[in-house]
Order: C-alpha cells, then sequence, then structure tokens
C-alpha cells in the first residue's frame, strides 16, 4: 500500500482531539513533525469542530494533606449546561501539583486554550491544561517592588495584569498596568521574545484595556472605559444601563458584565463596541458557591482620569470558558 | 455555449463512464477542465484513478446529486455505509477525492480514517495502516516518560 501524502494525512490528523495527538507523535517521525508544528497547532485550534468543543472551566486552589502548596485543579463543563442548577459538571479533569501558586489568584483570560494566572504575590503562571504544560513567567522586572497583585488597602499603589493574543503579531502577551500614587505605568510581556518591557509614550500597539468606571455625573451608574494604546486616549464603551454593574470580566472573548440585580446573569457584548449586540446570559460565576458574592470594588487612582475605576475582588477559584488546544508556549518562543 | 448533457470519463485503466454532467461537475477538478476546454463529446481522461475506484466515486456523486432533498438522517446512513469498507479501499478513494477535487467526499472519509485512528495505540495504527516505525527504541521510551498520561 503506498503512503498517503503528507496534506491528507494532516486533514485526516487535525480532526482527532488534543490527547489522540500527542499518542500520534509518535507513530512515526514525518507525523510527529507535522503535530508539533505550531502552524498545525494553529491551525486545530480554529478548525469549528475544536471550537465547538468549548467548555466552562472553574479552577479551584486546594490544600492537599501533606503538600506545603496548592494544588490548582481544573473542573470543565458544557457551556450549554450552565444555569441548569447542578447538571453537566465534568469532575477533575486535570490537576497540577508543581507550580507553587499562592491564594489568592485570579485566571487573567483564557485564550487559545491557554489559562493565564497570577497569585497575590505577582508570580504569573501560563498553563495549557490539555497538553500539561505550565510554566511560570519571568518576573515583570518593572513591578513595584513589595506590592503584590490587586488593590492592597493600605497604599495607593498596585499592579493590574491582562493577558490576551495579538493577532497582528501572531503573539501572546500580558500586560502590566502599575500604580504608584499618581504614576501609572506600563509593562508588556511578548510569549514570542519572552521578555518584559516597558511601553513608552509613543508606542504603538492595538491592545485595548478596559475598566468599569463610575461617574458620579450620571445618576451612579457604572459605564466601561477602554484605553487604546494605539491612539493613547481613553473613551467611553456604550453599555446596557444596570444599576450597580461593577464586575466586569471576559468570557469566550466578549466583554461581560455582571448584573448588579441580579447576579446569576450577566450582559455579553456579542459583537465588541456594539451596544445593541449585548445579550443578557446567565453567569459562569454563579454555578459554583456563589463567587461573585466575593466581588468587591476598589478604585484605581488614574488621577488624569476623571473616573473611578472599580475592580472586582479575589477568588479561591475561577471561571472562564476554555477549548482544548495543543497551542504551546515553548514552541511559541521559538517560532 | 454549447452544454453537452453528458460528460464522458476514462480512467487510468482505460474504462469509459458516461455520466450526468451535474454529476460530472461536483469534482472540481472536472468542473474546471469542462470551463476551460468545454469539450463537445470529448472524452476527459483521469489517469490518477482506476476504474474500481472511479465507479465508487461516481456512486457517491450520484446519491449526493439525486437525493438532495431527501433528509438528513437517511443521507448520514448511506454516507456511513458507504465509508464502511477496508482500509485499502478507503486509501483509494481519498487519494481519487483528493485528485478529482470533491471536498465533501473528502471530509467524509477523513473523518471516518480519523475514527479510526482515536483511541489507538501508536502499534496498532502502524499495523493497520502499514506505517513503517522510524523512531528509535529509546525515542518511543521518551515519549512516554514525557506524555505518559496520553497512553493511558
Amino acid at each position: 500500500m503506498t503512503y498517503l501524502p503528507l496534506h491528507i494525512i494532516e486533514n485526516i490528523l487535525l480532526r482527532l482531539p488534543v490527547k489522540s495527538l500527542l499518542r500520534l507523535r509518535c507513530v512515526c517521525k514525518a507525523w510527529c513533525t507535522s503535530i508539533s508544528h505550531p502552524q498545525f497547532a494553529k491551525t486545530h485550534l480554529q478548525l469549528p469542530q475544536t471550537q465547538a468543543k468549548t467548555r466552562l472551566c472553574i479552577i479551584n486552589l486546594e490544600e492537599e494533606k501533606d503538600n506545603p502548596f496548592m494544588v490548582v485543579r481544573l473542573s470543565t463543563k458544557d457551556w450549554e449546561s450552565i444555569g441548569d442548577g447542578n447538571g453537566g459538571l465534568l469532575g477533575f479533569d486535570y490537576s497540577l501539583c508543581d507550580v507553587n501558586l499562592q491564594y489568592p489568584f485570579h485566571l487573567l483570560n483564557s485564550c487559545d486554550g491557554l489559562l493565564c494566572l497570577v497569585d497575590t504575590f505577582g508570580k504569573i503562571v501560563l498553563w495549557n491544561p490539555s497538553i500539561r504544560q505550565c510554566n511560570p513567567l519571568p518576573p515583570n522586572p518593572n513591578a513595584p517592588k513589595y506590592i503584590g497583585y490587586g488593590p492592597n488597602l493600605n497604599t495607593t499603589k498596585y499592579i493590574w495584569y491582562g493577558f490576551g493574543n495579538d493577532s497582528s503579531t501572531d503573539d501572546y502577551k500580558i500586560v502590566g498596568v502599575s500604580s504608584l500614587g499618581y504614576e501609572t505605568m506600563v509593562d508588556v510581556f511578548s510569549l514570542k521574545f519572552c521578555k518584559w518591557r516597558r511601553i513608552q509614550e509613543k508606542h504603538h500597539t492595538k491592545l485595548i484595556l478596559h475598566w468599569i468606571a463610575y461617574d458620579p455625573n450620571e445618576d451612579h451608574y457604572s459605564t466601561i472605559v477602554a484605553f487604546d494604546f494605539e491612539k493613547e486616549e481613553f473613551r467611553r464603551m456604550a453599555f446596557p444601563k444596570d444599576e450597580s454593574n461593577h464586575v466586569l470580566t471576559v468570557v469566550g472573548g466578549c466583554l461581560c458584565v455582571l448584573c448588579g440585580k441580579d447576579p446569576s446573569k450577566m450582559w455579553v457584548m456579542k459583537e465588541y463596541g456594539v451596544e445593541t449586540s449585548c445579550t443578557m446570559m446567565d453567569s459562569p460565576y454563579w454555578t459554583r458557591n456563589h463567587l461573585n458574592e466575593k466581588f468587591k470594588c476598589q478604585p484605581l487612582n488614574l488621577s488624569w482620569v476623571n473616573f473611578n475605576i472599580l475592580h472586582h475582588g479575589w477568588f479561591k477559584n475561577d471561571a472562564n470558558l476554555f477549548v482544548e488546544t495543543l497551542v504551546s508556549h515553548f514552541s511559541s518562543q521559538n517560532g | 455555449m454549447a452544454f453537452t448533457k453528458k460528460v464522458t470519463l476514462k480512467s487510468s485503466d482505460g474504462e469509459l463512464f458516461i455520466i450526468d454532467r451535474a454529476v460530472a461537475l461536483q469534482s472540481r477538478t472536472i468542473q474546471y477542465v469542462l470551463e476551460d476546454t468545454n469539450p463537445v463529446d470529448a472524452i476527459i481522461p483521469v489517469p490518477a484513478v482506476d476504474a474500481r475506484t472511479l465507479s465508487k466515486v461516481l456512486e457517491y456523486c450520484k446519491k449526493h446529486l439525486i437525493d438532495l432533498n431527501t433528509d438528513f438522517e437517511d443521507y448520514s446512513k448511506w454516507d456511513k455505509d458507504f465509508v464502511d469498507a477496508e482500509v485499502w479501499m478507503l486509501y483509494d478513494l481519498i487519494m481519487a477525492a483528493d485528485y478529482l477535487h470533491i471536498p465533501p467526499l473528502i471530509d467524509l472519509i477523513c473523518d471516518k480514517i480519523a475514527s479510526m485512528f482515536k483511541g489507538q495505540t501508536p502499534d496498532k495504527i502502524r499495523e493497520i495502516f502499514n506505517i513503517d516505525n522510524d523512531f528509535s527504541k529509546e525515542e518511543e521510551e521518551d515519549f512516554k516518560k514525557k506524555s505518559g498520561w496520553a497512553f493511558k
């Protein structure tokens, strides 16, 4: 029997789940080369059949007997079954012991199967549970000393991070906004170059950061403020008015705001920047242990904006949408 | 432009297949040939596909043309039976579908072969699909050491 051409083999392999692919790497060298190539991972993740398997993931930090460190656990749940009470939890699929994360932590975002976690000491961990690859990133050298991630009630100094994909450079980036009293600085970590750098005033990038802000001139309704790095300006985003909206998050790539009145619901902006695309959906944060009871607001001191910017607090667990991918943060560095 | 209603295909082993033009148009390769040359009563050679495989491919094209109004379930059952074939036949079919460029048939066979890969050990896959193992024992052990969980 003749061998099938490589493009047909790849067409077949792309239809398989991640776990099967990891196993099939050792069928022969040609298959291994194909499956390990970053472009294969990219094509695989963009396929509708991969995206269709998007699930809710819930991350827990748990204490374990005879283990001085917390154990990070990930469980997944079908997105469709959210809101139907207790159904759909698929159980603990993955657990990880050797990443020395401390409680409390925050799941910054889930992007292309990569989960970005940051703990209260500012340690950032990138994790692809599907291929069981997990690594702490180099610490941000510009992070203010002696202050952890997130708000600190006793000081006006703190740092916030965001994680996402920069499609213009085919890279994954982490953005850190640190505040030292009246000064605000922005540092960006590029996975491709495995390096932190401080964004200069004139630096152009397509990143946009979002905050929930509270505007005293608008009957105490909160609003979303976006900072566009390219244009270097703040702008207000239209979002449905809802009393005491104060939790902003990204779920499944969409901006979401948890509703003040009914915390089991959230507004999802399905098309970025389009107010009319906002739809009321069930909130994933409500499904486990009433997570949103722990949401808190903290002011972010950006003196040059006329808004009080609000954030949410800390969790022992966190949730987002998640899809199984082969995306590796090592191959990205070499690519 | 004069359209012929029938098209004649010639397999690699010389057999002639006279089929409706609409059936032949499901192959993009043949569609391009017809658009470019518009051969009247001419024979289109299909040098990469033998008669046995070509007749099977044409069976698929005819079914999918006639039964466009059949509901989805009937359709998928027919497809399932169609690819319930020996591995060598699937190989010949995928090569033919690729050469003739019939995307739904490519998808159907790729899905079938992928389902045969699922849950199998690398050893078993090499055996079924007659693939040489070009890894050394050490390299294979290394795989199992690094990602042994994927083999469970």
